[in-house]
């Protein structure tokens, strides 16, 4: 049985006066897995997290964080669970190792940390540079490693990527993975962009206007895309060739100008070609056409 | 690795070093709040004589105050919640009122150095020396005084979340009290307005500032305006608290 960290359970939430932002939202994030939480621009991301946070006073539904209630257990789940909300929250006027110290009293835990959160994300080198004059992509680090300080089970991270540029962007998730793979810490990133995460995470869940439209591993998603390619086949007599084809118990999807078949094994495609030839058809053209996980994305988003 | 249940002392002691360094490197507002009213104190030696050394050190202490709970208080909180500071220490998890309350402490050690600065630009410059027990009433009065701005300030961060808009707020306001306020004591804007700046949070202040300068002089007056500081912060604070939202979002 699959333990998860995060469930929950018909998760609903409104702003004042307006449309529901998140309706009947039923997360599942497994145990040790990296959670890609997907969504345009205003799909109820950031609100979700919020309320996973405590951030956000819960209006309907369940909560569960540890197998935990939530509300009941608000502080012991907290401090497990580190996060980067939106955009970098520092102390400007503090230099790196500052703004590490005063969570690092906070959480208690040993001052060697600091330097190590420090070296994991690269910052060890600024001195006494205060953090306002940092980059954003430096502010972006900062707050990682803050997020990081106390050895978190779960880490929650609002578009930790945000700022970055692309080597930035490949460190920040070659540090999930180490995270993830060394710590066995469950890490849910939320991004816009599916192919930022496509590469990090093992889980993905896609909400658009405050529905989750798909929840699942990435083969899951994987095989949807499989599902979703076609091939096609472009003959001398197409007539003649639909019959051949049927009659291997492959299913025609259509077969104006082209004959459209799902995908199959490559072996099937050869053999296919090797009957059409034997039986005199000859082949123009045979050319498959899958969907990447973007357009799959996208069709989750536009359906 | 097990990570403890912050405490709450280890907590405060954490949020204020960093808040009291953060004031202290944000050194251009500190020297801001503490320039104005000595700038105005020293070129009122003139009216030193005509009005006394209590209506001169409690002006410039209350135009001190104002500036600590408007522009010093309530920028810094807008600042801090629109970066999302609060909410980083809220899932620390540290208590909302640890948070608060090492932002106040700050703001205490303001109004108490701001005093300081005055009384002993007043006893240089101005030769007004109070008696200790008048020295230690007044210390009492500035902190009571500056609940007032704070609350104030507190209601405006509460009402308003956008920090520019917070800003321009508090200095619009500033300028309101400062001018109205200074100028309404002096009698220059007719009687009514005086009357008003009498009971007005500015009036209030620096008449409970004045009267503990002179101890023995403390009358009805006083006590009636000390009442009416306590219910402008009571009423500021209890608006502030209730509009106040952690995130800007």
């Amino acid at each position: 049985m699959i333990s998860y960290c995060i469930e929950t359970e018909n998760l609903s939430y409104k702003f004042s006066g307006n449309e529901p932002v998140l309706k009947n939202i039923n997360l599942q994030v497994p145990q040790g897995s990296i959670y890609g939480f997907l969504g345009p621009n205003g799909a109820g991301k950031t609100t979700t997290l919020r309320l996973l946070l405590g951030l956000l006073k819960k209006q309907q539904g369940e909560i569960k964080i540890f197998n935990k209630e939530f509300d009941a257990n608000r502080i012991s789940i907290l401090k497990n669970v580190g996060s980067l909300i939106e955009s970098p929250s520092l102390y400007s006027h503090l230099t790196a190792t500052e703004n590490l110290e005063v969570l690092q009293k906070i959480y208690r835990c040993p001052e060697t940390r600091i330097k190590e959160a420090l070296e994991i994300v690269g910052l060890s080198q600024t001195g006494n540079k205060k953090a306002g004059q940092f980059s954003l992509g430096m502010k972006q680090r900062l707050s990682i490693a803050i997020s990081i300080l106390h050895n978190p089970s779960l880490l929650i991270l609002d578009e930790p990527t945000n700022g970055l540029d692309p080597n930035g962007i490949i460190e920040i998730r070659e540090l999930l993975k180490k995270l993830n793979s060394e710590y066995k810490t469950t890490i849910v990133i939320s991004s816009h962009l599916l192919a930022e995460i496509e590469k990090l995470v093992t889980h993905i869940g896609v909400i658009n206007k405050g529905n989750i439209l798909f929840q699942g591993t990435l083969d899951e998603l994987r095989w949807k895309q499989m599902h979703n390619s076609v091939i096609y086949f472009d003959t001398s007599d197409n007539e003649k060739a639909k019959e051949i084809i049927s009659s291997n118990d492959i299913r025609i999807l259509s077969s104006k100008e082209w004959i459209t078949i799902p995908l199959v094994e490559k072996k099937a495609i050869a053999m296919l070609n090797q009957k059409l030839v034997e039986e005199g058809i000859e082949v123009y053209q045979i050319s498959t056409s899958q969907k990447d996980l973007e357009s799959i994305f996208m069709d989750f988003i536009n359906t | 690795m097990q990570t403890n249940i912050p405490s709450t002392s280890a907590a405060l002691t954490s949020l204020l070093g960093a808040d009291f360094t953060t004031q202290w490197r944000n050194r251009r507002a500190v020297i801001m709040v503490i320039l104005v009213p000595t700038i105005i104190l020293i070129s009122w030696k003139g009216l030193i004589d005509k009005f006394g050394g209590a209506f001169a050190l409690s002006n410039c202490i209350t135009i001190g105050l104002i500036s600590i709970g408007l522009m010093g208080y309530s920028n810094a909180i807008a600042r801090d919640r629109d970066k999302g500071v609060f909410q980083r220490l809220r899932v620390a998890p540290v208590s909302s009122w640890s948070i608060m309350a090492s932002r106040l402490a700050v703001q205490l050690a303001m109004i108490l150095v701001m005093t300081t600065v005055v009384f002993i630009a007043g006893s240089y410059y101005d030769k007004i020396v109070l008696s200790p027990s008048a020295y230690a009433l007044s210390y009492v009065s500035a902190i009571v005084g500056g609940a007032v701005y704070l609350g104030l300030g507190q209601a405006i961060v509460g009402l308003i979340k956008n920090p520019e808009t917070v800003n321009s707020t508090t200095r619009l306001v500033y300028f309101v009290f400062f001018m109205i306020g200074m100028f309404g004591e002096l009698g220059v804007l007719g009687k009514e307005i005086g009357d008003a700046v009498k009971w007005s949070p500015y009036g209030t202040v620096k008449h409970i500032l004045s009267s503990s300068m002179q101890p023995a002089n403390w009358d009805m007056k006083a006590t009636v305006a000390l009442l009416v500081t306590i219910g402008y912060t009571i009423v500021f604070s209890i608006m502030g608290i209730k509009w106040f939202k952690w995130s800007t979002r």
